[in-house]
């Protein structure tokens, strides 16, 4: 038994294992189990059970987005699996450390999980710039198939399933599985409408699950120890444990995996070092740029979705960003909007024409060019970004941190507005003038 | 033919087609720019919103797009809301 699932075969002193070493270090033992010993069925019960939720950001149950796909001997075939590996959320990187850390993990994953969903083809879709781990993640999968862990009647068994890697062009939204889903498809990276949802009608229009890799990384331990160790993995309701990380003006920035609802203050102190000297905290993201702000008065609150959750955020993929008290706060909320503004798939109005004008907005405030049209705007923004108005989550992540932003600290925006000094005699004209030069 | 309820006002139209359709066939006046019958809805162009409410109960409400639902039977929207148009 192990209290670190995700990290016990990752030292970061020597090169991922291979699979010989892999295997002995009890690797593709859950390959073993499920494919001689369960059932499908019964594998699906377990992470049910587990009360595992999806790694992503969403925090969608995995058993019950699962348990979704048809299944049995009439079902559509071929299904697929896809590892969403596209890891662009700003301030976010471990699903780079599991990746580059121990390859064979993944791999393992995909296929216990291909088993239990009776897939037939998995992708993993894996962002562009990380080369070092699709390098690793290929030299896996051949070594997995020279062994007969992949290919036709793997184990002996009857089930045959292939995987593949797949390197992104690098869009931000091909996180987001639909639009991820296309992508694989040789179109272009816009996300589709739901319903129909991607467990039944997804890749080239087959039952397809699409989860993050930290969630596919859980499957072997969970299969190994079950749905009971896994839960008591956890501080608080939300089972298993997570992979956190904290980037920012801290004196140790990093990634680690710790139980389940670890409270942001122990992250940061304990393990992030604290703040760098001279450095006071302000403001944090917890779980990447699209999550929005919580405030130095919620670092006690377990990092776990449901907790952070109550407090009108999201955990998101866990890693968060520290904002300090010298940083110019509208110009790093600027940062954070001209990204979600670049990244816009530009497919749907109010976000591809609304988050450059928020950029625009927050541009001239930092100018301390602003006036009180631009914070109106802003506050419009969020309502009119939000979540239904378009086409997906993409410009209402982008509001959540503005949201919150405005909400908590009003004055910073206030600060920066001009007022237009009042104008004596013809004030009309002189307006005009203004405009033409 | 579906009945659907408009504003509080109920309208019988024909069977398959979605919101918009079968709002502009009504005479209703809804605005859109990227829906056209021989191409499909896409929801792109996020004009076409409406409020839906589940039932007479329902005050809130939620933004859907016209072209993106369906005309189904008992259907209740508004296009007057404040915040639709």
């Amino acid at each position: 038994m192990t209290e670190k699932p995700l990290t016990r075969h990752i030292d970061p002193s020597r090169p991922p294992f291979d699979l010989a070493q892999y295997e002995k270090a009890g690797g593709y033992s859950a390959l073993g189990k499920v494919i001689r010993d369960m059932t499908p069925a019964a594998c699906l019960q377990v992470l049910k059970d587990s009360g595992l939720r999806g790694r992503g950001g969403a925090g969608f149950p995995t058993g019950m987005k699962w348990s979704f796909v048809p299944m049995g001997a009439d079902a559509p075939r071929p299904k697929y699996i896809v590892a969403n590996a596209d890891e662009m959320e700003p301030g976010t990187f471990k699903d780079r450390l599991l990746m580059e850390g121990c390859p064979h993990l993944l791999v393992e994953g995909m296929i216990v999980g291909g088993y239990i969903l009776q897939a037939d083809v998995g992708y993993i879709f894996i962002r562009g710039e990380y080369v070092e781990a699709a390098r690793l993640l290929n030299r896996a999968i051949a070594e997995c198939r020279e062994k007969g862990f992949l290919g036709n009647n793997i184990l002996g068994g009857d089930w045959s399933f292939e995987l593949h890697v797949h390197t992104s062009a690098g869009r931000y939204i091909c996180g987001e599985e639909t639009a991820l889903l296309n992508s694989l498809e040789g179109k272009r990276a816009t996300p589709r409408a739901k319903p129909p949802f991607p467990q039944v009608s997804g890749l080239w229009g087959k039952p397809t699950i699409v989860n993050n890799v930290e969630t596919l990384c859980n499957l072997p331990a969970l299969i190994d120890y079950g749905a009971e160790w896994f839960k008591q993995l956890s501080l608080t309701e939300d089972a298993g444990t997570k992979l956190y990380g904290v980037s920012g003006r801290v004196k140790n920035p990093g990634c680690w995996e710790l139980p389940m609802g670890t409270p942001m203050r122990e992250l940061l102190q304990e393990y992030a070092g604290g703040m760098c000297d001279g450095y006071g905290l302000k403001t944090f993201l917890p779980g990447g740029a699209s999550t929005p702000l919580l405030l130095p008065e919620h670092l006690d609150t377990p990092m776990d979705y449901t907790h952070i959750g109550k407090l009108g955020s999201r955990l998101g993929t866990g890693t968060a960003i520290v904002i300090d008290d010298q940083v110019d706060f509208i110009g790093a909320m600027k940062n954070l909007e001209h990204f979600f503004a670049q990244e816009s798939c530009g497919f749907c109005t109010p976000c591809r024409d609304g988050l450059p004008w928020v950029e625009k907005a927050l541009g001239r405030l930092q100018q301390r060019r602003g006036q009180r049209t631009d914070l109106e705007w802003l506050q419009r923004a969020t309502w009119m970004l939000n979540m239904g108005n378009t086409f997906c989550a993409h410009a209402p992540g982008a509001m959540g941190p503005l949201e919150s932003a405005l909400k908590y600290f009003p004055e910073e925006f206030a600060s920066r507005v001009v007022e237009p000094k009042p104008q004596p005699g013809n004030s009309q004209g002189k307006a005009a003038a203004s405009t033409s030069t | 033919m579906a009945k659907i309820i408009v504003d509080g006002k109920e309208y019988q139209v024909a069977d398959g087609n979605n919101l918009l359709h079968a709002c502009l066939s009504q005479g209703l006046n809804l605005p859109y720019f990227c829906w056209h019958p021989a191409m499909g809805s896409v929801g792109a162009c996020r004009q076409c919103a409406v409020k839906r409410f589940k039932d007479e109960k329902d005050g809130r409400g939620e933004i859907v797009m016209a072209c993106m639902t369906p005309a189904d039977e008992g259907v209740r929207i508004s296009i007057d809301d404040p915040e639709a148009r």
